[in-house]
């Protein structure tokens, strides 16, 4: 999966390009798991320039927000737009994720 | 692309998903469909496939799976044809909204972004499943 880690106040920044579908679920899987890591961690998923999530990736969402919560770690995704923001709402894991419009403001809520 | 029908066959492997979504974003667009309707009929297409390969063909993806795109008036149909498993949808249980989990919403994604889903048995085995889109005056973002 095309992706870059940055930082910035201490929150992991993870920017993913392309489609999230079954054919990338597990890599995305890894990925997030290893930087949801600890209780202190902080995971800003940043989804600006992916076109496309489905179930499977909406399911690793999932269980990337109950990981961190159940740890006391601390996951949010930013940037959803077009079909990806549908999804989330169609399918109310908006109402469970933490999703923010800009990378700028996910870093100052979960840094916070 | 005017009425009538043009086909492509892909292997049952999830990484040809990404080529059967482009194969038909591009006939969805060249039909007068907009970057909206476009980006529901590659979720739906997306849910469809991975629902073949998963359930249908319990992930042999040594099979195949063709894809028809067939205009019609205003309605795109997206045609797809496994000789799997038959997988009654009606046998899933229903994903609960107020308890997200990790799957069930692919059925659901699709009924939901689509105007029109059918699955027909085919004689001698698997399943064509039917995506349907009817294109909308105003309906384009």
């Amino acid at each position: 999966m095309d992706h870059e880690i940055s930082e910035r106040a201490g929150v992991k920044i993870v920017h993913v390009h392309g489609p999230i579908d079954v054919s990338r679920a597990l890599e995305l899987r890894e990925l997030l798991g290893a930087q949801i890591d600890s209780a202190s961690a902080r995971v800003l998923l940043d989804v600006s320039d992916v076109p496309l999530i489905d179930s499977s990736g909406i399911g690793i969402l999932v269980t990337a927000h109950r990981r961190a919560t159940g740890q006391g770690a601390r996951f949010g995704v930013s940037g959803a737009t077009g079909t990806v923001a549908r999804v989330f709402e169609m399918t109310r894991t908006n109402k469970l994720l933490s999703l923010f419009g800009t990378v700028d403001e996910g870093v100052a809520e979960l840094a916070g | 692309m005017g009425a009538g029908r043009d086909s492509l066959t892909i292997p049952s492997r999830p990484e040809s998903i990404d080529d059967a979504r482009r194969w038909v974003a591009a006939r969805a667009r060249t039909a007068g469909l907009g970057d909206g309707p476009v980006g529901e009929i590659e979720l739906a297409l997306t849910e469809a496939l991975a629902n073949v390969i998963e359930h249908g063909y319990d992930g042999d993806t040594s099979q195949e799976i063709v894809l028809e795109v067939e205009l019609a008036g205003d309605a795109l149909a997206i045609h797809v044809r496994d000789w799997g498993r038959a997988v009654d949808p009606s046998g899933y249980a229903a994903r609960d909204l107020d308890d997200p989990g990790e799957g069930g919403y692919g059925v659901f994604l699709m009924d939901q972004l689509m105007d029109g889903v059918t699955r027909t048995p085919q004689p001698g085995g698997g399943t064509l499943l039917t995506l349907v889109k009817r294109r909308k005056e105003g309906q384009d973002d």
